[in-house]
């Protein structure tokens, strides 16, 4: 396939130097040097550490394998999208560097660190650098604020419900995509991703999209994220044409 | 136009002067009043008490004091009022090789001519170090095993400070925000830097090639009112430029009460791509259009 | 009196270091910090997006007879947000009076010092 330049995420620094995903991290985290009161509960499972989606459909499907329940308006749209992507890869919006969005963030070909600390955890994606903050003192933001609404990535809080790491985000714009298909989003979106180690290298995603703008009925749907051993972060910087 | 009652609401703000009317007719609702220098640091007040750029006395700052334990640098932490500028500690402009002289002048000649040559951070890439960190924006750590990891509020810049001991594999590339090695002296985290790439400045003006290193020293340490501040000694090596390494210190404030929003610990967020228009010309100099 | 005056200047200290955008991502250098420029005029559009936010002002002439547009670059949406701006702050259609550093280079634009809303609130801290 030939890439256009724009649409480029390219790697500037070097290739990653990435491990096999392997057994390494089965004998559990090291927090040798990390303060007491930054280490997670030993009672909770550690979900910490690289990962990488190595099956990313372009589409996204509901946890049935169906399609999103798509209002008519949003349907036009998603359609008008896919018209437009076939004729100019350029209108898909990551093509500008800008931020993936809530959900589409995970699918891509770059390692993402969950930093998992006691009060909060962190998701930092390699992906243009992006991260994620995710505070567990406190309960969801609020909507009406409105100096934390229409951002790309969102606020996001979340909570441990036993084995199950949840988080709830809002405040979004409507400037992102879902998936690389074009669903669509607006800006009441909400989302609620459960993670859940399935064993020590595997991680599953079950995210909730709520945005009665653009589906009948709240639809989840799933992704699973392989441990990274021996992970060493990259510098990734995605240019486009207005870079020096 | 009232000009009675805008001299008005500016007195309320310490109006000094009346305006008075620009001699372009063209555009006679627009006029000169008194100038306000940009960047012009106030008196310092009379309270003795530090500001923030945001107007907040540091009476607001740390409604929570940060973890007792000086190794957990967790919070948020901003710089007062804070200078990019490169200056020694005994505020000198540093050692420069003559070559380096003539370069920086030439950006500041060209700031004098309204011109401002960019470097990355006008194109949206990472801003360098120790520029990052020198940026007026918060900052946050985060601990990982084998990594501390510097997130910053502007342009999202992410730092990994491998905490493993060992120095830059072999063969690892130049970036932006380099390689960093860290370790605890004491209370103090020791960060050292290199693999820094050249297209970012050292402040507005100074280049550096691919010899610089840059140490970086955090302290938790004492502040007024009994507030605590992470004290940075930052030390920079770059004998292409500079005829001896110097450093420079800053303070950070540790603001709690910019943490009290729910998301991001007190970080909003910074997508540089959304609206960049003051993307350099054909020249390299930043335009504001 | 001596208490006022204090007052005063600690104000004017005040919106002096708030007005000032954050220098990280550019060089203000394009920008006349020796020289205020005041535009009365009507909000076009508020652009609250990073890495500056932007506000387009619409400026009549003194006979009223034509109109001229600028483009005022101000701090960064999370930098506003501190001092307690807001996306909504300013919207189209808003009568304010701009004060700003004007661009170098004589086109209709600058950067931000200050808005007063037409009923005399003064934006943000």
């Amino acid at each position: 396939m030939k890439m256009n330049s724009k649409m480029g995420l390219a790697l500037l620094a070097s290739t990653a130097l990435l491990g096999a995903a392997g057994a390494a991290a089965a004998a559990g985290p090291d927090f040798d040097g990390i303060p007491q009161s930054r280490r997670p509960p030993a009672s909770q499972p550690y979900i910490g550490g690289a990962w990488t989606m190595p099956t990313r459909p372009k589409a996204v499907k509901t946890v049935d394998g169906k399609e999103p329940p798509l209002l008519p308006a949003a349907r036009a749209e998603y359609q008008k999208r896919q018209a437009d992507l076939k004729k100019d890869p350029k209108t898909d919006p990551i093509a500008d560097c800008l931020p993936h969005g809530p959900l589409r963030i995970f699918y891509n070909q770059y390692p993402l660190l969950i930093v998992q600390e006691s009060d909060q955890v962190d998701f930092v994606f390699e992906a243009n650098h992006t991260y994620r903050f995710v505070d567990l003192t406190r309960g969801p933001p609020q909507l009406n604020d409105d100096t934390r609404t229409s951002t790309y990535m969102g606020y996001a809080t979340g909570k441990w419900q036993g084995k199950t790491l949840v988080v709830d985000t809002m405040g979004f714009n409507d400037k992102t995509w879902l998936d690389g298909s074009g669903l669509p989003h607006g800006e009441k979106l909400k989302t609620e991703e459960k993670f859940t180690l399935k064993d020590a290298n595997t991680l599953e995603g079950v995210v909730t999209i709520t945005d009665p703008d653009n589906y009948s009925a709240p639809w989840s749907t799933s992704f699973t994220l392989k441990r990274l051993a021996n992970y060493q972060p990259t510098e990734m910087v995605c240019v486009n044409d207005h870079k020096m | 136009m009232d000009k009675k009652r805008y001299c008005a609401v500016l007195a309320a703000a310490g109006c000094l002067a009346a305006p008075v009317s620009i001699p372009t007719s063209s555009w006679a609702q627009a006029t000169v009043v008194t100038p306000t220098p940009r960047g012009a640091r106030p008196a310092p007040p009379a309270d003795g008490l530090r500001r923030d750029g945001d107007g907040a006395p540091e009476t607001q700052w740390e409604p929570t004091p940060p973890p007792s334990d000086p190794h957990d640098l967790n919070g948020l932490w901003e710089v007062p009022r804070p200078s990019t500028a490169l200056r020694t500690l005994d505020n000198q402009a540093p050692p420069f090789t003559p070559e380096e002289a003539k370069d920086t002048q030439r950006h500041v000649d060209a700031e004098k001519a309204g011109e401002p040559i960019a470097d990355a951070s006008t194109y949206c890439f990472p801003h360098g170090v120790p520029r990052v960190t020198n940026a007026p924006f918060p900052i946050r750590f985060a601990y990982s095993p084998g990594l501390i990891v510097m997130l910053y509020e502007v342009n999202h810049n992410v730092r990994f400070v491998h905490m493993d001991g060992k120095p830059a594999p072999a063969n690892t590339p130049f970036t932006f925000l380099g390689y960093s090695v860290g370790h605890w002296d004491g209370n103090t985290l020791v960060v050292e830097t290199d693999h820094l790439n050249n297209r970012t400045l050292l402040d507005s003006h100074t280049s550096h090639g691919p010899k610089l290193k840059v140490t970086e020293r955090f302290t938790k340490v004492k502040a007024n009112l009994g507030h605590t501040d992470l004290e940075v000694m930052e030390t920079i090596s770059d004998p292409d430029h500079f005829t001896k390494p110097f450093s420079m210190k800053r303070n950070f404030a540790f603001r709690s009460d910019l943490e009290r929003d729910a998301g991001w610990g007190g970080l909003t967020e910074y997508a540089c791509e959304e609206n960049n228009r003051n993307i350099p010309d054909a020249f390299g100099i930043s335009t504001a259009k | 009196m001596k208490t006022k005056t204090l007052a005063l200047g600690l104000a004017a200290a005040g919106l002096t270091a708030i007005a000032a955008p954050a220098l990280a991502h550019h060089s203000f250098a394009m920008f006349d910090n020796q020289k205020e420029v005041q535009l009365v005029g009507t909000v076009k559009d508020f652009q609250w997006t990073n890495p500056h936010t932007w506000l387009q002002v619409v400026v009549p002439n003194e006979a009223g007879t034509s109109t001229s547009e600028w483009s005022v670059e101000g701090g960064n949406p999370g930098d506003l947000a501190r001092r307690g701006w807001k996306k909504t702050s300013l919207k189209a259609g808003d009568k304010v009076t701009v004060r700003i550093h004007p661009m170098k280079n004589g086109s209709n634009g600058g950067s931000l010092v200050g808005v007063t809303l037409a009923d005399g609130t003064v934006v943000g801290r």
